[in-house]
């Protein structure tokens, strides 16, 4: 059975852009995630991987969900595009960014990404500050992956950063206290000090819920930044349906549309 | 800081089948069953788990 998000990151590398599978794909390709609905990408930041990424899509019928334009002007400054279509009954959600939130910085995702067997795809470290996310659960996915980078890899900093759950972070602890002494989170310091369970559990939950309001926060000003955007994105999508534009046209009204963005 | 080398190595091993360790003991079985396949094999995974979802989503509509 084919995959259609691995499909389609062929069809962007083929055709010459510089894609790298990112969020939930890129968990299903490292073995913790069992199933993602959409597709994430990290585009290079380049007027030629945006523009062959832009005919791909075309090619399929894709469409614009609200978003910016899919160009390095607005790239650049933090903005993400999101795109849809169908195919085999099929809806697919492709989302693009090349400057993702909470990352080590442009160059480092690039230069760290991983390539093997036709799967491009951002680091595991990486992968786990990409999913530093608003969502509970994606808190769970992080634990997972520093579970087997931790135990199976045996990198012992990123099982003692970012293990989300009490019995396994205590038992990192013990594995490896001279690394653990040095660590400056909070739950590894509470149970260096023999805190009780329920400090270091409290400790846990208060750090995953500041990440959570430090993301919330970040999507609030960017709500807050497009919101006329947000009112012209709605008239075009509708005259969009009506005219059976296609994704280039979309674009171009789009480039004129999202200048407040800037 | 953790080397970036170190971490690119690591992440190259997990695109390989792999055997999620004993210590891990609340990851869950799809994940288990997961990380043993190639590649292929997980997005073949994941691409049936796409129907089932899109079949779902048309049972809803």
């Amino acid at each position: 059975m084919n995959n259609p998000y691995q499909q389609l990151h062929q069809e962007f590398v083929n055709a010459g852009a510089n894609v790298l599978l990112s969020s939930g794909q890129a968990c299903v390709m490292y073995g913790i995630a069992a199933f993602s609905k959409d597709g994430d990408w990290i585009i290079e930041e380049t007027t030629k991987s945006c523009n062959v990424v832009l005919s791909v899509l075309d090619q399929k019928n894709a469409y614009y969900r609200l978003g910016a334009p899919l160009d390095i002007l607005w790239l650049s400054k933090s903005w993400t595009s999101h795109f849809e279509y169908k195919e085999g009954g099929m809806r697919i959600r492709v989302d693009f960014c090349s400057r993702p939130p909470r990352t080590k910085g442009i160059n480092k995702i690039w230069e760290n990404a991983v390539h093997k067997k036709g799967v491009d795809i951002v680091d595991a470290e990486t992968l786990i500050l990409l999913k530093q996310t608003r969502r509970v659960r994606d808190y769970s996915i992080i634990g997972a992956l520093a579970e087997v980078l931790g135990y199976k890899e045996n990198i012992p900093e990123i099982a003692l950063e970012y293990l989300q759950d009490f019995e396994l972070l205590k038992r990192a602890v013990e594995k490896w206290p001279d690394k653990a002494k040095k660590s400056q989170r909070a739950p590894v310091r509470l149970l260096l000090s023999d805190a009780n369970r329920k400090e270091v559990v409290a400790a846990i939950a208060i750090e995953q819920d500041e990440k959570i309001q430090q993301d919330e926060s970040r999507i609030k000003q960017m709500i807050e930044k497009s919101k006329t955007y947000q009112k012209k994105f709605a008239v075009l999508k509708a005259e969009w349906k009506k005219q059976a534009s296609s994704l280039l046209d979309q674009h171009r009204q789009l480039i004129n549309a999202a200048e407040s963005l800037l | 800081m953790v080397n970036a080398s170190l971490i690119k190595k690591a992440s190259i091993h997990l695109l390989e089948p792999y055997t999620i360790p004993a210590e891990c003991p609340y990851l869950s079985e799809d994940q288990r069953e997961l990380s043993k396949l190639n590649l292929e094999e997980r997005a073949n995974w994941m691409a049936e788990w796409l129907l089932l979802a899109s079949q779902t989503d048309k049972d809803d509509e």
